[in-house]
């Protein structure tokens, strides 16, 4: 019981690195004079998402103040748990979701920070190679499809087969009609050059 | 190719069979008109001919029968012009019979002239082996026949040829039988006239073994009248997957492949138990009758088919269908062959033979047959087929042709193919 301070980052003063249980938390902390800077705002929550996957829980901690210039509900959505302060109190407002694969008892409290940043780097540079690989499927798709509507316009402009126009003109022509190849061949006779086989 | 949607209405085809003459237009559909492939010339005389009050020198079509009188009229006016395939050149009343059936037919279907008619693109079909004076006379026949303008232009088609197309397929062989004759015509876009192989064998000779049986059996006073024997022939014959095998078993249990047959409206039953083992002779005759079980009825009398010539082409009589087959494939270039034996398409009501399901394996039917016959002489990945609509299959062939073939394409001797134009 009781959180524990596993390292000291100098140079990210607004965070806490703890170990709860047996689980990495990290709180990234939103002092009181960033509320009116939304950039700052902004920057604290994109961190809280790109650390998502790095710890078992992560924890935004803000001035009472936010929460009320925000609904609580969007943190719950993703998992993060956010806790509120003031002179007087800390609140926990949401609880964080925790991260399966971090529920496991940390192996070593010498893991290298640098790895684990390492990871999540090429973890992030994953999802944004998976993200363009979805983006060309589907301009592959489009140029696809293009390619048959170009493809079906140049035929109806080239002769097509007997076949294809008797459907299309709708003629009703008996059964013996249906599928026959020499309707073709007959409609060459005298044009393409082919001759009987010499007698 | 614009789709020409006046031959979508006036395409016609005629099929001159040995029995049937098959004839209309392409709204006929499915299924063209048939009458009886023969002429009637009445004595003018007679009282029959003052009171249907016909200036006809020739008559054909249904009201034939209502002119026959007696027996005699059968074989000195009644005339099939096709008995065989083949008209002789000097056979004037023949002619004459050809020419009414073609204005039959065409009148038959007289349009009304406000739709824009301008004559009908006719497509005529004869035996693969017509001499040339026979394309030559037909399409005489059109031109000098043409004051009511039915034709606007006219072509003549080996019927062979009318098959593969009415069947949808561009290469193959197509072995038409019928009752005098049978051919055996390969085809690769079109047909290939120099390999075309004929036999002078056909129903007629199934009849003729047919009749021996009958009077062998007791029933010689039947076995005169053709239309009694051919009926018979097609209720009992038998087409055996082995001669000897069939004949053998057939001996040793006669009530398994007993026949009977009774006259329809009539009191007359023939019945083959003892005997029942002559079944098989009948359908084996028509696909080989080289087998020495036929010898015996050669020399009591019973025509040997022979070779003979007719036209500009020799009918073979013995030739078995393999060897027929055979020899036909053969004329044609290599890399074809391949191609040809995929695809045998069989034609004509001598080929129909349908085995009873009891006798399965002993008795067969006629792609089965000819399998096995060129299976014998070493020629396997055969595949044969019968034609789709055995009966119509050169009518619908006839109007493909017609509808297809482009206008421009005109007729022309050497080739024997294209548009004889007899209208603008």
């Amino acid at each position: 019981m009781g959180a524990r301070e596993t390292e000291t980052n100098q140079a990210k003063q607004e965070e806490l690195s703890l170990e709860l249980d047996g689980q990495r938390v990290q709180v990234v902390i939103l002092p009181s004079e960033a509320l009116t800077d939304r950039t700052k705002i902004i920057h604290c929550i994109m961190r809280l998402s790109s650390l998502r996957n790095s710890f078992s829980r992560v924890y935004l901690a803000a001035p009472t103040l936010l929460g009320t210039l925000m609904d609580s509900e969007v943190f719950r959505c993703y998992g993060i748990g956010l806790v509120l302060f003031d002179e007087r109190r800390i609140d926990e407002t949401v609880r964080p979701q925790a991260l399966q694969a971090f529920d496991t008892p940390l192996m070593s409290t010498s893991a290298d920070p640098r790895v684990l940043s390492e990871l999540a780097s090429i973890k992030s540079m994953y999802m944004e190679m998976d993200r363009n690989i979805s983006e060309l499927r589907e301009q592959l798709k489009t140029l696809q499809q293009n390619r048959v509507l170009v493809s079906r316009s140049h035929m109806e402009t080239t002769e097509p087969p007997m076949q294809q126009v008797l459907l299309r003109n709708g003629v009703n022509l008996p059964s013996f009609f249906k599928s026959n190849p020499w309707l073709d061949v007959l409609s060459r006779r005298g044009r393409d050059g082919d001759e009987p086989l010499a007698s | 190719m614009a789709l020409d949607s006046y031959r979508s209405q006036y395409t016609f085809g005629m099929d001159f069979g040995t029995s049937d003459f098959k004839f209309g237009a392409i709204a006929c559909g499915e299924t063209p008109r048939v009458v009886n492939n023969r002429g009637y010339f009445p004595d003018k005389k007679s009282v029959m001919y003052r009171a249907f009050q016909t200036t006809s020198d020739v008559i054909v079509g249904q009201e034939v029968p209502l002119y026959l009188q007696s027996a005699g009229d059968l074989s000195a006016r009644l005339v099939y012009p096709m008995r065989n395939g083949i008209i002789d050149k000097a056979d004037e009343n023949a002619w004459r019979v050809v020419g009414a059936l073609c204005q039959f037919g065409l009148s038959s279907f007289k349009p009304q002239s406000a739709n824009g008619f301008n004559g009908y693109y006719v497509v005529t079909s004869l035996s693969s082996v017509s001499p040339r004076y026979m394309y030559e006379r037909l399409l005489q026949i059109f031109e000098q026949n043409n004051n009511e303008g039915f034709v606007r232009a006219v072509t003549v088609i080996p019927q062979p040829f009318a098959v593969a197309i009415g069947h949808g397929v561009t290469s193959c062989v197509v072995i038409e039988s019928g009752h005098g004759n049978s051919q055996v015509c390969p085809i690769s876009k079109y047909p290939i006239r120099s390999a075309q192989v004929a036999l002078n064998r056909g129903g007629g000779d199934a009849n003729a073994i047919t009749s021996e049986i009958l009077k062998d059996a007791g029933y010689g006073d039947l076995a005169r009248e053709e239309a009694l024997v051919r009926n018979v022939k097609e209720a009992i014959g038998l087409v055996p997957a082995d001669l000897d095998s069939a004949v053998a078993e057939a001996r040793k249990l006669p009530k398994k492949f007993r026949a009977r047959y009774k006259v329809p409206r009539t009191r007359v039953e023939i019945e083959l138990e003892k005997d029942s083992w002559t079944r098989f002779l009948i359908g084996e005759y028509v696909f080989n009758p080289n087998h020495e079980i036929f010898e015996s009825y050669f020399a009591r009398g019973m025509p040997r088919p022979k070779d003979v010539r007719m036209g500009d082409a020799v009918f073979q009589g013995m030739l078995d269908f393999g060897d027929a087959i055979i020899a036909s494939v053969e004329r044609c270039p290599v890399e074809l062959q391949p191609m040809l034996y995929s695809e045998i398409l069989l034609s004509g009501g001598n080929f129909s033979w349908t085995p009873p399901g009891r006798l399965e394996g002993i008795a067969v039917d006629a792609p089965a047959k000819i399998k096995m016959l060129l299976r014998d002489k070493g020629i396997r990945n055969v595949s044969v087929k019968m034609t789709k609509s055995p009966q119509f299959s050169v009518w619908h062939g006839c109007i493909i042709y017609g509808f297809a073939v482009p206008d421009e394409y005109e007729w022309d001797w050497q080739r024997l193919e294209g548009w004889m134009k007899l209208r603008g």
